[in-house]
């Protein structure tokens, strides 16, 4: 049996999206979060006398990593090599190795994959043989069929585990430029289990060949919802495998939507908000809430006013030294009853629908969007004009269209 | 669909009417403030929704009615005869729809039967007024071009509108060479955020620079430092100079002094020498004269006692008596063992004698001769010979008594059965004598014998004394009885046979008289037996008188006055001859116990020369206790004189001893003093005084060089002030080191801080956060920017591509419209680049926008009716036009009446007017004239 912990997409010292005005302590304390995820890990592995530990890459979150989480990752690098426990490392897209001489050196117990995939062995204190099979990002996107680069498992070991930092083919295609594989190239391997990394959401992508995204560690904004951390994975050559997730990070992005379109007064309100909210007394985590209150289209404006200010959801934050509960995002969105349709699409119907398919197309979408797209340096940090942005866009602007009515 | 009748519950002025309006072409007459508006409103408000609080629109809560809202029924060739009712409720009101089938619906239901278009476009497309036209002077050429343009090629210039504020949303958030829109804004805002950040990584890449640095920087002030310390060594030495440049001085005058100081021969040793021999010669001293005082004590101490003086008086003949003391001692031991067993015989004669019931006294007989004890042994077994012989015929005697009492015993009993001589005579006769038994006799024998057996066992058993005799004896006896017992049975039962004077009696008398004869046969025979035993007994009685007479005699003679019997004599004897042996053996005691005394009395009559010792009544022995006491005394004085002889010569020695000593040690001193050179020792003594002020000397002569520093020797300096210069020099030196090493340090730890801020990433990490807000912010802008892109874009698009589609048919319909109303003097419409011309029947073009009202509104209105006539495939709603036409002269106005009749063929029209010309030629039902209330 070895027992390991597989973590990916550390991204330490990642800033936190779309916060302001939060108090200078939950700033701070956003700040450690990414690190304190991983002291927690780290902490884990040595508690636990893992036999190993992997990273499937982006432990940075920028390739021109900050001193800070080079300092702090080292830091606890060496904690592990105190413990004599074994580190492999990939870089992913984000943290793509670049010119190592500008980096801190890791201390021996950590093994970085180089750019082109290779195959280390080890021996467990159980006195197994374990290989490992990985590569590290050399720029930042990655074409090349590099699963196909992966040796056989070998048949002289006990277990053989492949690190991957990289898109499954054929579930979204703007990935294709980070290392894709197809499940039957993994199942070709034979491997006993894949640690991948690159997508933030936790999920199994299979059970034969193991292969497990056990998502970022910790959550960085709104779209980064619940619970984050590790998986404990436990194989054994005659049993079942085990693999636990453990939730490591102290900050958990929460989406609430709070249905007040019965309602029409603002104590209610204000009651049903606190309802739907983590309750105090019962949260294992910090907060940082996104909250949506659907209200009915016939509000009062004067209510409507009133809800939509800052100062309403002001009350709703709480925060004490041990704990926070913050509302970092709040909308309110008022449901209308039946209009599904706008008027113009009713009027033409056919018109409309082409104009709709021609603008989520890139092509249309991109020649309407060319103004900022093309010509604003700070697009590339932006969202990329992918279907799922053109859709969302799209959803958005119609939703503006039906909302305009005079 | 068609709108039948109105039936208003309550809504403004209107409370409980209804309405008819089942016509295809309907007009409400009434003058201002009829309530036109008010119906027109009722029928927007039933099919879309009542006004809500924050609407423009007018609202229309009756206020004398608590009942608001109405129902229309409708015709609609897709659902039939439709009712929808709306009261009040919700802000928009409650709705009901009630189909033909009885089914009913709410909004959704209505939505699906309005085509699910809204009031905006309703009021936009399908319910129509020229007011717009009436700020035609307003427009400029293109708002005038596009007005008439998206009348007829959209029916209205709303969505342009709309798409227009879209466009302006946009451009608001961005503008491509822009700087006041937001996104122009946070873009610059982004550049310094990139820029400080680019600073910041900058810094980042600084970092493996900066700690090296930090590196050079601490090996630099540590070299500095080291420097520092070795001048500052080097003036602490110079300090210590100047400040013992006295001492140095001191040095050079002690050095000579000690130089003239000659003690060469004077050794370090001999003073603490001298002293030594000193302390010895007074330690010797004390001890002679210790040893004296006690050789003193041991003369005074001895003092011989009277008795060894008498002794030393008789030294000799005292020993030579002592050395008797031995066996004279073993003599007395001798004398007391003897007296005792003298004492042991005398006691055991006296128990003899009282055994012997003799007195202490009394004569012991002779000893009996041999011949004398033989005939008294002669005596005695005859005696019992024959006493044994009388017992034993005394024995049969009784036997013999016994047989004869037993038979005349049977002898009577046979008499008394016996008959008398005569009857058995006769019964002899009578019977023949028959041979008779015999028997009894052998019969008896044999219990006799087991009789005599038992006897002599009884006998035996005495005898010999065996075991178990009372068992034996018991047996003997039992057997005895036994065998009389069965002697006498038989006997008795011979007795009883008789009695019968049958034949058989006969013959049994004839046997008694037989038993009978015989029975007195034998008592004769046993009374001879009994005489003769008789006679023997008496012979035998006479001898033993014989003997015990003779016995009597010899008694007297011999042993008179003594209580013995012939019996016993011969044992008696043997306690008497054992008597006079005790006494013989006594008497030998008691001789040689007086032998003894006399020996001891002569032995002690030597002691007599030291008769001092003794009184004249003591015994010898007393004498000897005495005199082994008094020679144990004067030996042990003697002993003890020894001890001190021993002891005060031991004394003596060692005094000798001392003095040898003392004089050894006076000699060396000698010898020392002849060595110092000094005759006496105070001479010698003060010689030594100038060695130790020398000594002291060279003592502060060390102490000073020991405080000297330790190679001060190193220093060159002639002067106290070239010291003093030396010391300045190195003082600057060691103040530049310092201001240098201050200024690295000051330079590290400014890195240092730098380090440790790159390493916290506090500026880093708030810049990237800084950066990430910013980040975000600009993604919500521009999200929003294309949202509203888009947004228009959809409008405009949606248009274009519907305009491309119906426009050709529109234009055509709009061309017949327009001609007809312009009774010909326009027969055609001509779009070009966005712009509107039209032609006139003298082949002139007219931009839309130079057209006089009178031309603009026709030409509008028949855009806008063409374009309802080419959507009603998709949209056919009833056409609400209020009063639009008072620009028209009377003739277009007839035309344009004519023209709406036209189209409420296919699409119902219900015209609100003031104008009665609109009334004309019209049928009851197609009319509803509103008075004021």
């Amino acid at each position: 049996m070895i027992k390991f912990i597989h973590a990916a997409d550390l991204h330490l010292d990642s800033p936190f999206s779309g916060l302001k005005s939060l108090p200078k302590k939950i700033v701070e304390m956003i700040q450690q979060s990414t690190f304190q995820s991983l002291a927690t890990i780290v902490y884990s592995a040595i508690h636990n006398q893992v036999d190993f530990v992997v990273f499937s890459g982006d432990i940075y979150d920028l390739e021109d990593r900050s001193v800070k989480a080079q300092v702090q990752f080292k830091k606890e690098m060496e904690r592990l090599n105190k413990a004599k426990i074994p580190v492999y490392i990939i870089h992913g897209n984000h943290d793509f190795i670049g010119d190592e001489k500008l980096h801190l050196s890791l201390p021996e117990n950590v093994k970085v994959f180089d750019a082109s995939v290779e195959t280390v062995r080890m021996t467990t204190k159980g006195g197994e043989s374990v290989a490992v099979s990985g590569f590290s990002y050399g720029e930042r996107w990655i074409t090349e069929r590099m699963i196909t680069d992966y040796p056989k498992r070998h048949t002289q070991i006990d277990f053989h585990i492949g690190l991957l930092h990289g898109f499954q083919e054929g579930i979204n295609s703007e990935h294709a430029r980070y290392a894709p594989f197809t499940l039957d190239e993994l199942k070709e391997k034979g491997y006993d289990y894949w640690a991948l990394g690159h997508i933030h959401v936790r999920s199994k992508v299979s059970d034969f060949p193991l292969a497990y995204y056990p998502g970022n560690i910790q959550g960085r904004n709104k779209k980064e919802t619940g619970e984050k951390g590790y998986l404990m994975v436990e194989l054994k050559k005659n049993a079942s495998a085990e693999i636990e997730f453990y939730s490591s990070a102290s900050i958990v992005w929460e989406k609430v939507v709070v249905d007040a379109v019965k309602l029409n007064d603002m104590d209610a309100i204000y009651k049903l908000i606190q309802e739907s909210l983590p309750s105090i007394e019962s949260a294992q985590f910090h907060y940082l809430i996104s909250l949506e209150l659907q209200v009915s289209e016939d509000i009062k404006d004067t209510l409507l006013k009133k809800i939509s200010q800052d100062q309403f959801i002001e009350a709703h934050h709480f925060f004490e030294d041990a704990q926070f509960i913050w509302i970092a995002n709040y909308k309110v969105s008022q449901i209308k009853s039946n209009h599904n349709d706008s008027d113009l699409q009713s009027l033409f119907p056919e018109a409309f629908q082409e104009v709709l398919s021609e603008l989520s197309e890139e092509e249309g979408f991109n020649e309407l969007t060319t103004d900022f797209f093309d010509q604003s340096k700070f697009s590339r940090i932006l969202e990329e004009r992918s279907v799922t942005y053109r859709e969302e866009m799209i959803r958005e602007a119609l939703s503006e269209l039906r909302n305009q009515s005079i | 669909m068609k709108i039948k009748n109105l039936m208003i519950y309550g809504y403004g002025k209107w409370i409980d009417q209804t309405f008819d309006f089942s016509s295809d072409f309907h007009v409400v007459f009434g003058q201002n403030e009829a309530g036109k508006s008010t119906i027109m409103s009722f029928i927007h408000s039933i099919l879309f929704g009542f006004p809500t609080r924050h609407s423009a629109l007018l609202r229309y809560e009756p206020k004398d009615s608590s009942r608001y809202g109405g129902k229309i029924i409708i015709e609609d060739e897709r659902f039939g005869i439709v009712s929808i009712e709306r009261v009040q409720g919700k802000s928009t009101g409650d709705v009901t729809v009630l189909m033909e089938d009885g089914t009913t619906g709410s909004e959704a239901l209505l939505h699906k039967i309005l085509y699910g278009i809204d009031r905006t476009l309703y009021q936009s497309v399908f319910s129509f007024h020229l007011k717009g036209i009436e700020r035609v002077e307003d427009m400029t050429k293109d708002q005038m071009n596009r007005y008439f343009l998206s009348a007829g090629a959209l029916g209205t210039e709303q969505f342009l509108q709309k798409a227009d504020q879209f466009k302006q949303k946009a451009n608001g958030l961005y503008k491509p060479t822009g700087r006041v829109p937001k996104i122009n804004q946070v873009l610059k805002g982004l550049e310094e955020k990139q820029a400080a950040m680019e600073l910041a990584k900058s810094k980042n890449a600084e970092y493996l620079d900066l700690l090296q640095k930090v590196e050079g920087l601490n090996q630099e002030i540590e070299e500095q430092e080291r420097t520092q310390k070795e001048l500052n060594i080097r003036i602490q030495k110079l300090k210590q100079f100047e400040q013992n440049f006295e001492a140095v001085e001191t040095i050079k005058q002690l050095e000579k002094e000690i130089e003239q100081l000659n003690t060469s021969k004077l050794n370090e040793n001999s003073l603490y020498e001298m002293n030594t021999l000193n302390k010895q010669i007074e330690d010797i001293q004390k001890e002679i004269r210790t040893q004296q005082a006690l050789l003193k004590g041991f003369e005074e101490e001895y003092e011989p006692t009277s008795q060894l003086i008498l002794y030393q008086e008789h030294e000799q003949s005292i020993d030579a008596l002592a050395v008797q003391i031995g066996s004279i001692d073993d003599l007395i031991r001798e004398q007391q063992y003897v007296y005792k067993e003298l004492e042991k015989a005398e006691q055991e004669i006296t128990k003899k004698r009282i055994q012997l019931d003799l007195s202490s006294d009394e004569q012991v007989p002779t000893a009996l001769t041999k011949a004398e004890k033989e005939t008294l042994v002669e005596w005695q077994r005859e005696m019992n010979h024959k006493e044994s012989g009388i017992n034993l015929l005394k024995e049969k005697l009784t036997t013999i008594g016994f047989k004869i009492s037993s038979l005349e015993e049977s002898i009577d009993q046979l008499e008394q059965n016996l008959w008398s001589n005569e009857q058995f005579r006769k019964e002899e006769d009578h019977f023949e004598a028959k041979p008779a038994t015999r028997s009894q006799a052998i019969q008896l024998k044999k219990e006799m014998s087991i009789i005599l057996v038992s006897i002599v066992l009884i006998i035996s058993i005495f005898l010999l004394d065996l075991p178990f005799m009372l068992l034996w004896s018991l047996l003997a006896v039992s057997l005895i009885i036994g065998s009389i017992f069965s002697i006498w049975k038989k006997m008795h039962k011979k007795n009883q046979d008789s009695a019968q004077i049958s034949y058989e009696d006969y013959i049994h008398q004839k046997e008694i008289r037989r038993q009978w004869r015989d029975y007195l046969f034998n008592s004769d025979k046993l009374e001879s037996e009994k005489q003769s035993l008789h006679s023997e007994i008496a012979i035998l009685e006479t001898e033993i008188e014989n003997i015990q007479s003779g016995w009597t005699k010899f008694k007297e003679d011999r042993l008179a006055g003594y209580h013995t019997v012939l019996s016993t004599v011969l044992q008696f004897e043997e306690v008497l001859s054992k008597l006079r042996a005790s006494e013989r053996e006594r008497d030998k005691v008691r001789d040689y116990l007086e032998e003894l005394k006399t020996a001891l009395f002569l032995k002690t009559e030597q002691f007599d020369q030291v008769s001092e010792l003794f009184f004249e009544e003591d015994t010898p022995t007393e004498k000897i206790t005495k005199f082994k006491t008094f020679y144990q005394q004067v030996k042990e004085e003697r002993n003890q004189l020894q001890q001190y002889m021993i002891e005060s010569q031991e004394a003596r020695r060692s005094l000798n001893r001392s003095i040898e000593l003392e004089k050894t040690i006076l000699r060396k001193k000698q010898q020392l003093l002849q060595e110092a050179g000094a005759d006496s020792e105070e001479v010698f003594r003060h010689l030594y005084g100038i060695l130790k002020q020398k000594n002291e000397k060279e003592e502060r002569l060390k102490v000073l060089k020991e405080q000297l520093p330790e190679n001060h020797s190193e220093i060159k300096a002639d002067s106290i002030e070239d010291v003093r210069y030396q010391e300045k020099q190195l003082q600057q030196e060691v103040l530049n080191i310092t201001t240098s090493i201050k200024s690295y340090t000051q330079e590290k730890i400014e890195i240092e801080v730098h380090i440790k801020r790159l390493e916290e990433g506090g500026e880093y990490t708030t810049l990237l956060q800084e950066f990430e807000n910013e980040k975000s912010h600009l993604q919500e802008l521009v999200n929003s920017w294309v949202t509203n892109k888009l947004a228009s874009n959809i409008i405009e698009k949606t248009l274009k591509y519907a305009r491309k589609d119906r426009f050709p048919q529109t234009i055509v319909d709009a061309e017949n419209y327009f001609s007809y109303l312009t009774k010909g003097k326009y027969t055609k419409i001509v779009i070009d680049d966005e712009t509107v011309f039209i032609l006139d029947n003298e082949g002139h073009y007219f931009r839309a926008d130079e057209l006089s009202r009178g031309t603009a509104e026709p030409l509008y209105v028949a855009l806008r009716l063409a374009f309802i006539n080419n959507i009603k495939d998709t949209i056919l709603m009833p056409l609400l036009v209020d009063d639009g036409f008072v620009n028209l002269d009377w003739t277009r106005r007839t035309r344009m009446y004519e023209l709406l009749k036209e189209i409420s063929q296919t699409t119902q029209i219900i015209y609100f007017s003031f104008d009665e010309q609109s009334l004309e030629s019209l049928e009851d039902g197609q009319k509803t004239i509103l008075t004021k209330v």
